[in-house]
């Protein structure tokens, strides 16, 4: 006890001179830049130094792909990384917008705080002027960040969630690969049809599932909201979640078959989605495409067996006419620049989040493998030039062309209607309580939160 | 004349010398005493303190850690009357206080007893009881999960044994909350044991000799001569015990993340839930001043028993 309360002291006093340290430095730089701007302003030409914010930066290359990508493009201009935690990325850049302190370029990790971002915190440039220069370019989507008539983030990066599934298991037990013109009834067909053949085939019947659904709420909730045929505002913004019903029935169904790893095992035990797929204990993945460049490299690094695999469109709704363009989820990844920037800083800093999201930034992101936000061609072939990438046209397609729905539609109370649709998953998915109680029990909560409009 | 009058004058020149040399001591020690609890009263007072202050004025506005926040009267103590989640959590919360707080202590007393008698390799007991408070919390929250596995885990094989209608555990609303209970006095028993068994250690031996020459059994002495020598450290056990247990938060944020559905959301995790994922921290301030009174009010009332017992 006595120990412990020396260790809170010293651990009190270490702080509070952090804190004053990180103030110290805080005011420093922020003094300094200032002064650079204004000089910067003085004459065009003159060398820009901007600040970029990423999160593990030595796991994560994307961030410094993009800051020497555009400084080799812009040598006047150098991307100076700052480096945040990955997990607690959201609630340190709130502390630093609160502050006045962000940097001059920062991502949007998702769309879940973007309302509050840039409907509240007025700590965002508005960036419109780039949004206009991407009208009618069938390339790009920034319609996620339209806010108030305006938008303060672009994409840089856009995953969008596909089917992985495994070729080798599909031959192998005999059973038709996915196509594009798949429901989630015929995943279903084949589930069963693998289930009873894979065993035959040489898979251990007990730890080899036909598909692997991860126990995130996204892997139902999104689907459902993104395929209902309605809109965020009709469904999710009224608390009205009937369009659940028929995703969660099919999701338990699978579950009693047997088709996949059950939620409340996947949740206790923390299953690793990478391990099932990539170990091949599952034939079939619905997630994001940023799994792409995780497998293959867990293949380099035989963190993950050797086999054929493929992406193919995530199956559609089958209560609703087959769309002509996939639909799919997703929150794209964006860029914001700081509103406290003047002059030649901002100018340079909307240059970065310009390029980083247009084919330059693509490019070089598709060149390391990261899902980019804008398809031309030429960056889908950059995509798949990369050793280890499935060569197929299903592939292809699946990865490039789809229609995205928000992950998180932007609006108020986004975050307590998640937060309770989550609660809602558990009971659900554990069977504590029927899908139309587990709803109503979520419906009742959001209403008595007050933050319906 | 001249040195009959300056002995006195040089006497009292000597003294106010010495009580200033006396005075400069006490204000040099005073100045170095200061700078001396200067490092940690700093960090408290703005690391704790004026947070904690300014926690009285978040709790009735509304603030999104943006701009300054905007006072809303009572709209946020409203929001709390008609919030199912927060009933849910407040619930959750007395349900685990109410058996985590009696059964830790039971336990924590019987091994503590069991462990200050002449018992082999005690020594090597009383340090594997204290083994589950110092393990990291997350790997023991994993491997209790695995253990508790309503299909596969040990726990349910070895109940199977007996019944064939064996508990969900973590995958259902009733025994979820069971299980982190269970969890969680494993975890601190080890803690308040040796806390107890100190506490036990402290008695003369000589009130036992005296107890049984007057008669007393075994119980009696227990109730008699332990309980009421050992007040100054049950006391203090129960309340560190009883704030702890409100206070819960990391082992259902690791086991369970409040659910299945809100069945171990307890008021901490709801508290971080609000104020973080959601961006409210008006009203997360108002539900943390709510943890605040109750932890607040039980402790005082643990005060006034424990004096009343004393008089």
């Amino acid at each position: 006890m006595n120990m412990n309360r020396h260790a809170t002291k010293a651990l009190a006093a270490f702080a509070a001179v952090s804190t004053i340290a990180m103030l110290a430095a805080g005011c420093g730089s922020s003094s300094s830049s200032s002064q650079q701007s204004a000089k910067s302003a003085d004459s065009t030409n003159q060398k820009v130094t901007i600040t970029f914010a990423g999160w593990s930066l030595d796991q994560t290359p994307e961030f410094k792909t993009l800051a020497d990508g555009f400084h080799k493009a812009h040598p006047n201009i150098t991307v100076k990384l700052k480096e945040y935690s990955a997990d607690d990325y959201d609630k340190q850049l709130t502390a630093d917008i609160s502050a006045g302190a962000q940097p001059d370029v920062f991502p949007m990790k998702n769309l879940q705080k973007y309302y509050t971002y840039g409907h509240e915190s007025g700590g965002l440039a508005d960036l419109s002027s780039i949004a206009n220069s991407y009208k009618g370019n069938k390339y790009i989507n920034v319609s996620p960040y339209k806010l108030d008539g305006k938008y303060y983030a672009m994409p840089y990066r856009a995953d969008a969630w596909v089917l992985f599934y495994n070729k080798d298991m599909f031959k192998k037990a005999g059973v038709a690969e996915p196509n594009a013109k798949w429901t989630w009834d015929d995943y279903t067909k084949a589930a069963a049809e693998l289930k009873k053949k894979l065993p035959a085939a040489g898979y251990d019947a007990n730890s080899v599932y036909p598909m692997y659904q991860h126990n995130w709420q996204s892997v139902i909730q999104s689907f459902a909201l993104a395929q209902s045929g309605k809109t965020a505002q009709q469904t999710f913004f009224k608390a009205n979640f009937n369009y659940l019903k028929p995703y969660y029935k099919r999701a338990l169904d699978w579950q009693d078959k047997g088709y996949t790893i059950d939620w409340n095992t996947s949740f206790t035990t923390k299953v690793q989605y990478q391990a099932q797929f990539g170990t091949q204990k599952a034939a079939m993945l619905p997630m994001g495409t940023w799994y792409a460049a995780t497998l293959v490299s867990q293949q380099k690094s035989g963190d993950a067996d050797k086999f054929e695999w493929g992406m193919a469109p995530i199956p559609q709704n089958p209560d609703t006419k087959l769309p002509s363009t996939p639909i799919t989820f997703g929150d794209p990844t964006g860029l914001a620049v700081s509103s406290k920037d003047t002059g030649a800083k901002l100018a340079a800093a909307k240059e970065f989040v310009k390029w980083a999201s247009g084919e330059g930034g693509s490019l070089a992101l598709a060149g390391i493998g990261t899902t980019p936000s804008y398809f031309s061609p030429k960056v889908q072939s950059k995509f798949f030039s990369a050793d280890g990438m499935p060569q197929d046209e299903l592939s292809k397609t699946a990865w490039s062309k789809h229609d995205t729905k928000a992950e998180n539609p932007v609006g108020p109370g986004t975050d307590t209607i998640q937060s309770d649709l989550k609660d809602a998953n558990s009971a659900i998915m554990t069977k504590s309580s029927s899908i139309d109680a587990a709803l109503k029990d979520a419906t009742d909560k959001i209403k008595s939160s007050g933050v319906l409009q | 004349m001249s040195s009959q009058t300056a002995s006195p004058a040089a006497t009292r020149r000597h003294r106010s010398a010495n009580e200033k040399h006396a005075h400069a001591i006490t204000r040099r020690n005073t100045r170095n005493g200061l700078l001396f609890i200067a490092p940690n009263f700093l960090g408290f007072i703005f690391l704790t303190l004026i947070p904690v202050i300014a926690l009285f004025f978040i709790a009735f506005s509304r603030w999104s850690a943006f701009g300054m926040p905007q006072f809303n009267g009572l709209t946020n103590w409203k929001r709390l009357g008609g919030d199912k989640v927060f009933w849910a959590a407040f619930g959750n919360t007395f349900y685990y206080s109410l058996v985590h707080i009696p059964l830790t202590l039971i336990v924590a007393f019987l091994l503590a007893i069991l462990l200050n008698s002449k018992l082999k390799g005690r020594t090597f007991f009383r340090t594997v009881a204290f083994f589950p408070y110092i393990t990291s919390i997350v790997a023991a929250a994993q491997v209790w999960s695995m253990l508790f596995d309503a299909r596969s885990g040990v726990i349910n094989q070895f109940l199977r044994l007996f019944t064939s209608h064996v508990p969900g555990w973590l995958g259902s609303t009733q025994w979820a909350m069971v299980a982190v209970i269970i969890v969680a006095t494993w975890r601190e028993a080890g803690y308040y044991m040796i806390l107890l068994l100190a506490g036990l250690q402290t008695i003369p031996h000589t009130l036992y000799e005296a107890a049984e020459l007057d008669g007393a059994n075994a119980w009696q002495r227990f109730w008699h001569v332990t309980v009421p020598s050992m007040r100054p450290t049950l006391f203090f056990v129960m309340v560190t015990l009883t704030i702890g247990s409100f206070k819960i938060l990391d082992l259902t944020l690791v086991m369970t993340d409040g659910g299945p559905g809100t069945s171990t959301l307890v008021l901490a995790q709801y508290i971080y839930r609000v104020a973080f994922e959601q961006g409210d921290f008006g009203y997360s301030s108002t539900v943390s001043l709510v943890l605040f009174a109750i932890c607040m009010i039980v402790t005082l009332i643990q005060f006034y028993y424990n004096r009343s017992k004393e008089d």
